[in-house]
């Protein structure tokens, strides 16, 4: 069930928030022993929550689309009351005081929250298969990731644990796990949701968005995020294919592909020419450059949060994150301040390859779900890292602080979903999930 | 100081802490480094052409379009 079936239902009183929490609850139960997508089930504190909410709703007092909704969130992301461990024993006894800002939003819009998700720990990974509290599964095949670092989220929308959920993204981590389990997620522009309350990987390529079963689920969510005096109700309408002017930024950013995600993204691409989109082919020149960037401004970030805990307590993190905090804390400065300029170039770059089109199409994730351990994966051209090209076509847009969406597209070998991505104007992200919708559309037709 | 030079006092280090897993992914933070540094956006002192990145403004470097 999606938010946009279960909201009229609940408004109307034909469907309780008790019963749908109960069903969600009931799917952790069954579900999460196998793919460890929740780290807390806040069980009673939800039931509660959403017999208000049903008694609210009863009495006239409903407060919208989320109202009654069952909600999870990354463990990055405060709950009054909840420890937030960042998927890291450094903070597994750590309680949140206050709810953070994102949560806040969603509690005024009525959101019944079931729990805190696993994530790569402290969102220093795309595959979740780093954790202090275990490595999390993909839902399709548990053999394989389920993305990240967001990747409890989205398995938790993957398999109705919960009907919504709030993730963050540094270089992918809403968008990835989004495209590997075949679901929504969006990252909206740099600062239009505040991260405050929210554990920090890098503060300026950090994003906070949601992850859905659908855009409109996405929006729903997206929506109740934003500041009140930002807020509007309704969904906006999905923009006309004919005329929607999509620019294709080709060379990096579909260079290495896995010849699935090739098939399946250029047939989509089609679809949208067919039906009348207007597609042209754009440039980000220094496109060879990001990862390099990335890589010294995350590492450089991440290096002063956890500067004292490195020291303090090493062992309480997991191997390969600690050694990519002690490798983080080799970076020269000048180095770092390489890759800020390098940030803006991209970042103009971007600007400019948007200049007369009215949003960007790529891949989400140059691959499929990678089976977890996997070091490389065979893509055009030769077998890669895992860690590079699960980052390399959605870092563009952390950089640039564009928005941006992944909505499933298809699916390779072994049923294996694969993701869609569209990249918005700065400040317009409603028009990027109106052009979203539009895609979401001609794929399900074309299907 | 150079990359090399970098990563050799790096390596060495890591050594020091007893920190032997950390070499290759050193390595690789070198590879990054040169790619990074060799980039035609870097401002150099002694280059003619003023470089300027500022809000709002187009930013110019060598080989910007």
């Amino acid at each position: 069930m999606t938010i946009a079936d279960a909201a009229p239902r609940l408004a109307k009183g034909q469907l309780k928030s008790e019963k749908l929490t109960e069903e969600c609850l009931s799917q952790i139960e069954a579900l999460n022993p196998k793919l460890n997508a929740f780290i807390t089930v806040t069980a009673d504190e939800a039931l509660k929550a959403a017999r208000d909410a049903d008694k609210d709703i009863a009495g006239g007092r409903y407060r919208g689309p989320l109202h009654g909704i069952p909600v999870s969130l990354k463990d990055l992301v405060d709950l009054k009351g909840i420890r937030t461990t960042a998927g890291s024993l450094v903070r597994a006894s750590h309680v949140a005081t206050e709810d953070a800002v994102v949560t806040s939003r969603l509690r005024d819009a009525g959101a019944v929250f079931v729990g805190k998700t696993n994530l790569h720990e402290f969102a220093f990974g795309t595959t979740t298969e780093d954790s202090g509290f275990g490595k999390a599964h993909h839902p399709v095949d548990p053999s394989r990731s389920p993305g990240g670092s967001s990747g409890g989220s989205a398995i938790a929308i993957a398999t109705g644990m919960s009907l919504g959920t709030v993730g963050t993204d540094t270089g992918g981590s809403i968008r990835i796990p989004a495209a590997v389990c075949g679901i929504v997620g969006l990252k909206p522009g740099w600062g239009e949701i505040s991260a405050s309350g929210v554990v920090p990987l890098s503060r300026q390529l950090d994003h906070v968005g949601p992850l859905g079963a659908c855009v409109t689920d996405a929006w729903i969510q997206y929506n109740a995020m934003l500041p009140a005096g930002r807020q509007t109700t309704g969904v906006p309408a999905a923009a006309s294919l004919k005329g929607l002017r999509l620019g294709v930024p080709a060379g990096y950013l579909f260079d290495q592909l896995d010849a699935d995600v090739e098939r399946v993204v250029m047939s989509t691409i089609d679809t949208l020419r067919r039906s009348g989109a207007i597609v042209t082919e754009v440039a980000i020149p220094h496109a060879t450059d990001m990862a390099a960037i990335y890589l010294h401004l995350v590492l450089g970030d991440a290096a002063e949060y956890h500067a004292r805990t490195l020291m303090s307590r090493p062992q309480d993190y997991t191997p390969n994150v600690r050694l990519r905090l002690e490798m983080a804390r080799y970076v020269l400065a000048e180095d770092y301040v390489r890759a800020l300029r390098g940030k803006a170039v991209i970042a103009h770059e971007v600007d400019r390859a948007m200049d007369g089109v009215d949003a960007l199409v790529l891949p989400s994730l140059a691959i499929p779900a990678p089976p977890i351990g996997a070091v490389t994966m065979p893509v055009k051209g030769g077998p890669e890292a895992v860690r590079t090209l699960m980052l390399r076509c959605t870092q563009p847009f952390n950089l640039s602080g564009h928005p941006a969406i992944s909505i499933p597209c298809g699916h390779a070998h072994g049923g294996l979903p694969i993701g869609f991505q569209l990249a918005g104007h700065h400040g317009q992200t409603p028009a990027l999930v109106q052009a979203a919708l539009a895609v979401e559309r001609a794929i399900a037709h074309a299907g | 100081m150079t990359v090399g030079e970098w990563l050799e006092w790096a390596k060495a280090d890591a050594l020091k802490r007893e920190l032997p897993d950390l070499v290759a992914p050193l390595a690789g933070l070198a590879q990054a480094t040169e790619r990074l540094r060799a980039a035609d956006w870097n401002d150099d002192a002694d280059h003619a052409t003023p470089v300027v990145l500022g809000h709002g403004e187009s930013p110019q470097w060598r080989g910007a379009k």
